[in-house]
């Protein structure tokens, strides 16, 4: 985990900065109007003039130590705008993900059962509808229509009260989880039908067990393990699906930090970053790990 | 006197003093209360020493007092009373206004022990910025900038080095200054931009990076606000923002609208659009270094080659306004007529400029050479709106006369390092107003001389038009200096567009910001009215 | 992003080993009984036929502009009106088939090709190689897709070459990884260690007994790949970091339309119905194919 860790935040630094562009140029706006001369002295003064090899140097020193370093554009502290942010991606996140279990699982567990129907035949084309639409698009559309025409929801930004917040939270969490809708129906559709197939599930039937009993008690966990690994699996596109529509609909999260720090060069906030992301995946995947032991005790770590 | 004429008379004096309710601006409010809601699309740390950013700088110039601010171009008084300056414009004289508290009931003063802003905090915040180079401090005030003293606690003697005639221009000189308390810098250290503290008419509430910044009405200050409160909401998108603008969740949106919207709003009876006053300039730079483009001729040819009137009306909608030069109408330096003499519509003339370089097309395939080889030109932009638009029209415009032009497009970054690097090609310019915009793009080590821009008469002329605090022949210089740009083509143009900022009508006696976003003044007051919202 | 990529990586372990005659014999089998596929091949025919012949189809120029007629909501001249340089957003939008089919297309070839040759080795020869792509792929890995993609093409310098340059460098991972694993598997195969053991070459037994079984897979991954990528590009051209314009193209029109979304709100609806389309013709496909190979849909 620590070379993988090490590997990322390397390249990231090494690509951050073959991106031509000067930070401090970029915070000039329509008004603040500098000449070379202003923007030479701000860059020796932020260290942005030192050869690249020393910046990196002091970066990771800095980082061993626990310091993040600053960043260029708002010359606060990395890890404070990572902190600031985390939190609202993190309640993005999860949100989707429970709004795509509540959906998909029932609606893919269904057209498992009703296999060949014309139930099974409209489940899939609707996840498959779901993996064909921009989610950026589909954002803006929501948007124009609920928040604009209808008016029943914020359009941009998070509500302040907790009833604001969850209303302000709906759009964009609807428009995320579109990201893995599709996917995660047609996953529960084709492990559902992977457990009905088995031995043992055959074998309950054949015992006289009630059908609905056998579906629930038997094939339904078993069913999960394979949801839960591609759910989690998910989660780093899912992160990465996030940067598009928390800019769209003004949500203050990492994602969005990440890029438009990419656009505003603003190398350490992007690195940091970009390492922030890598180690929640890495855990996310750890705790899937285990959960999976849990699930499913005949998986031991080896 | 019979009773129907006094109930004439009474009925006129009530309607009256019921007309004249809204403007009375003595202490009184005709609704007090309420929130007022700015959209943005950036918003950074407020420390007055790195906030490069104009809806940044909006909430410190309402956090912190300023010296002076900006109102319809004129500086007005803030903590400064009154000022007087010297004859030959070297000493600058503030007179503080007497009585002005510290915000308190907050980290470093608890309420009721804030102290009064005295000359020594004005001289203070000024060597704050100047002793931080990497401040925001303009160039030419640092480099005439000799002391500054408190005489008194009300008096700040200011000396420069020479004359400073672009003091004033908000995107130069002096503007910067916010007045900052030492305890507070001390206190907060580099956090301070998150904890910023002044005695301007709002107290600084919360920050949320990327969301808001919530400021309240500071119940000491000389005048009291109407507004409870003022959020600044960060809305990263244009089009979303213009969305929420029209449902009312933001009350003024404070970044630039683009044209077209503002074509929307003007027609929408529950929106005031305001000018921000200072019209920006659409054209295109070239590595006048680098041949073709050294040839004053070659330049012509492009100036004249697009109908840059028609593309910008496109593309501008009402926020169009025909000319070129860095001053627009109303701006110190405009000079009428530039466009016409230089940068009308006229591909023929285009074409016989090009054929008397030899850039002609002598293999028949419809498209220019130069030197026996296809001449195909990139052209450099950003990607935001309308930028891509300008190129595509430019490039339509090229292949009318057999020039042949490629749009190279990218980020502001990478773009801004092109030009830098001085790479051979046209680019898209955008933006700089104002004499102090003139200044840093056309004078000395300006913006753009990486692209090989050097012509002493324009630099002798800025520099001059600098110092000089006769306001006829600054006139003149800089007249003379925007001129000799045109005449040279150094900037084949397309037109200007006025900036305009969109407000929901239910906010009253607002006028827009400039630089300086004035809520709460001596001639303003805003508020308001939750009967219309 | 890459959804389908990982989803169809759980499948590889239900390949059966098959002759690749009897796959493409189950393949045209099933596609052609399902209507979904049919539908999906009609439209994609349509597409297809409307990049190629788009100058004879277009009613204009796509690229010329007509100050005197811009914003123009729309009519029986301009199907979906003009945009704010007078440019017809119909014409723009079938030239933007040609573009999207074409990132589409090439970015899956390509990183097809390239993963399935690297991944084999990978699979085929172990060792130190093996470690080497591996580590690579783990790196990509733990980026977050779009970041990342954002980065590079930043670096390349945005233009429609580069966004798909990067694209093919994220794409090829996946393959990588899934081809590696199923080799692993088929390396221990009865028959490749049989092949073996009779004196087959590398280059014989990658070429005529794992590549044939490592085909039907990469195929219903590749078609989902196409789908994935125009979704992706287009989504990088909305941030202005693909096709250049004035190039038409369905995201950069999207993310040019932005501004008139209020006033030609068409103009915005219509490339992303057509990206939506487009893709769901491709995942039809993408998705027939893929139960042909399904073990635990075949009866």
């Amino acid at each position: 985990m620590i070379p993988l860790v090490f590997g990322v935040t390397t390249a990231t630094f090494a690509l951050i900065h073959l991106i031509p562009g000067d930070p401090v140029e970029l915070m000039m706006s329509n008004a603040r109007q500098l000449t070379q001369e202003e923007i030479h002295r701000i860059r020796e003064k932020l260290g942005l003039n030192d050869p690249l090899p020393i910046q990196y140097v002091r970066y990771v020193t800095n980082l061993l130590k626990g310091d993040m370093g600053k960043s260029v554009r708002s010359r606060s502290a990395v890890s404070y705008e990572i902190m600031q942010r985390l939190p609202d991606t993190v309640i993005l996140t999860v949100t989707s993900i429970c709004l795509v279990l509540v959906l998909a699982l029932p609606i893919g567990i269904l057209s498992a059962l009703k296999r060949g129907t014309w139930i099974d035949t409209l489940a899939m084309t609707f996840a498959l509808f779901g993996v064909s639409i921009p989610a950026f698009w589909f954002g803006i559309m929501l948007m124009l229509i609920f928040g604009l025409h209808l008016d029943w929801l914020p359009t941009v930004g998070q509500g302040k009260t907790p009833i604001e917040f969850a209303r302000s939270l709906i759009l964009p969490s609807v428009t995320l989880s579109l990201i893995l809708l599709g996917l995660v129906t047609r996953v529960a559709r084709s492990s559902m039908l992977e457990v009905l197939s088995l031995d043992y599930v055959r074998t309950a039937r054949a015992k006289g067990l009630g059908a609905k009993w056998v579906n629930f008690r038997h094939a339904l966990p078993n069913a999960l393990i394979p949801i839960l690994t591609v759910v989690s699996g998910q989660f780093a596109s899912l992160l990465g699906g996030a940067v598009l529509i928390e800019k769209v609909f003004g949500w203050p999260g990492i994602g969005r930090l990440a890029v438009d720090s990419i656009f505003a060069r603003d190398y350490l906030v992007v690195t940091n970053t970009v390492l922030v992301f890598a180690v929640m995946v890495i855990l996310v995947n750890l705790a899937n790990d285990i959960l999976y032991c849990y699930i499913d005790p005949r998986i031991r770590f080896q | 006197m019979k009773l129907k004429t006094v109930l004439i008379y009474a009925a006129l004096v009530l309607v009256l003093s019921l007309s004249l309710a809204p403007a009375a601006a003595d202490g009184h409010c005709p609704q007090e209360g309420g929130t007022f809601t700015i959209g943005v699309d950036t918003f950074l740390p407020m420390d007055p020493n790195t906030a490069a950013h104009d809806w940044t700088f909006y909430a410190i110039t309402n956090i912190n007092s300023m010296l002076f601010r900006i109102e319809s171009g004129q500086p007005v008084g803030d903590l400064a009373e009154s000022w007087d300056i010297s004859e030959d414009g070297t000493v600058y004289t503030w007179h503080i206004r007497p009585g002005m508290m510290w915000h308190d009931g907050n980290e470093v003063f608890p309420e009721g022990e804030s102290r009064e802003v005295t000359a020594h905090d004005v001289v203070y915040s000024i060597y704050r910025q100047y002793d931080d180079t990497s401040s925001i401090m303009a160039a030419d005030l640092r480099n005439l900038f000799v002391s500054a003293e408190a005489t008194d606690d009300h008096t700040v003697v200011l000396t420069l080095s020479g004359p400073d005639a672009i003091m004033y221009d908000k995107a130069r000189g002096l503007t910067f200054t916010a007045i900052v308390a030492q305890e507070a810098i001390e206190h907060y250290g580099d956090d301070y931009g998150l904890n910023p503290l002044g005695s301007g008419p709002f107290e600084f509430v919360s920050y949320s990076p990327d969301e808001e910044v919530v400021l309240r009405a500071n119940e000491d200050y000389y005048i009291d606000p109407c507004l409870d409160e003022v959020i600044f909401r960060v809305m990263p998108d244009v089009p979303a923002a213009m969305i929420a603008l029209e449902a009312g969740d933001i009350d003024w949106w404070g970044a630039v609208t683009p044209g077209d919207d503002v074509g929307r709003f003007l027609d929408n009876e529950d929106m005031t659009v305001i000018n921000f006053g200072c019209p920006v300039a659409t054209r295109l730079y070239m590595s006048v270094d680098k041949a073709p483009f050294d040839d004053v001729r070659f330049r012509k040819a492009l100036s004249h080659m697009k109908d840059g009137n028609a593309i910008n009306a496109a593309l501008r909608g009402p926020t169009h306004v025909k000319g070129a030069g860095t001053a627009g109408p109303g701006v110190a330096g405009y000079v009428e007529g530039l466009y016409d003499e230089y940068h009308a519509y006229d591909p023929e003339l285009s074409m016989s400029l090009l054929d008397e370089l030899g850039i002609v097309d002598s293999d028949g395939d419809g498209w220019r050479e130069m030197d026996g080889e296809l001449l195909e030109i990139p052209m450099f932009a950003w990607n935001s709106d309308p930028a891509p638009d300008y190129v595509a029209a430019t490039v339509d415009a090229g292949a009318q006369i057999g020039l042949k032009i490629r749009p190279e497009i990218a980020d502001p970054g990478t773009n801004n390092a092109r030009r830098k690097d001085g790479e051979w090609g046209i680019y898209l310019g955008q933006g700089w107003c104002g004499e102090g915009g003139t200044n840093a793009l056309w004078g000395r080590n300006g913006w753009i001389s990486t692209l090989g821009y050097v012509d002493e008469e324009i630099f002798t002329l800025l520099d001059q038009s600098a110092q000089n605090l006769d306001e006829e022949s600054r006139e003149a210089q800089l007249q003379a200096a925007t001129t000799r740009v045109a005449a040279l083509y150094f900037e084949p143009a397309f037109g200007f567009f006025n900036i305009f900022t969109v407000k929901n009508n239910y906010v009253k006696d607002f006028f827009g910001g400039e630089w300086t976003l004035n809520l709460v003044t001596d001639d303003h007051n805003v508020w308001i009215n939750e009967d219309e919202r | 992003m890459a959804e389908h990529i990982v989803d169809l990586a759980a499948d590889a372990a239900f390949i059966e080993l098959t002759e690749p005659k009897s796959f493409f014999y189950k393949a045209s089998q099933q596609l052609f009984g399902k209507k979904q596929a049919i539908l999906g091949f009609v439209v994609l025919i349509v597409l297809v036929l409307a990049a190629i012949f788009a100058e004879q189809i277009a009613p204009y120029d796509p690229y010329k502009t007509n100050y005197a007629n811009v914003k123009q909501p729309p009519s029986a001249e301009h199907f979906i009106g003009t945009d704010e340089l007078g440019r017809d957003g119909f014409s723009r939008l079938i030239y933007g088939a040609r573009i999207s089919l074409m990132v589409g297309v090439s970015v899956s070839a390509i990183s097809t090709t390239v993963g399935v040759a690297l991944g084999a080795i990978a699979g085929y020869f172990g060792g130190v190689i093996d470690m080497i792509i591996m580590r690579a792929v783990d790196l990509f890995m733990a980026f977050p897709f779009l970041v990342l993609a954002i980065a590079l093409v930043a670096v390349f310098g945005p233009s429609l070459f580069n966004m798909m340059l990067a694209l093919i460098l994220l794409y090829w991972i996946w393959f990588a990884r899934l081809v590696r694993g199923m080799v692993l598997t088929l390396r221990e195969t009865e028959f490749i260690v049989g092949a073996k053991a009779a004196g087959a070459s590398d280059i014989s037994i990658i070429f005529r007994h794992i590549l044939p079984n490592v085909f039907p897979v990469v195929v219903v991954q590749g078609s989902f790949s196409v789908a994935d990528a125009i979704l992706i590009a287009a989504g990088l051209s909305y941030l202005g970091l693909g096709a250049q314009p004035p190039t038409a193209e369905w995201g950069s029109m999207l993310s040019n339309a932005k501004e008139l979304m209020r006033i030609l709100p068409v103009l915005s609806i219509a490339p992303g119905v057509a990206i939506m389309i487009t893709v769901l013709a491709i995942n039809f496909i993408g998705d027939a194919l893929r139960d042909a190979l399904d073990p635990t849909l075949r009866n």
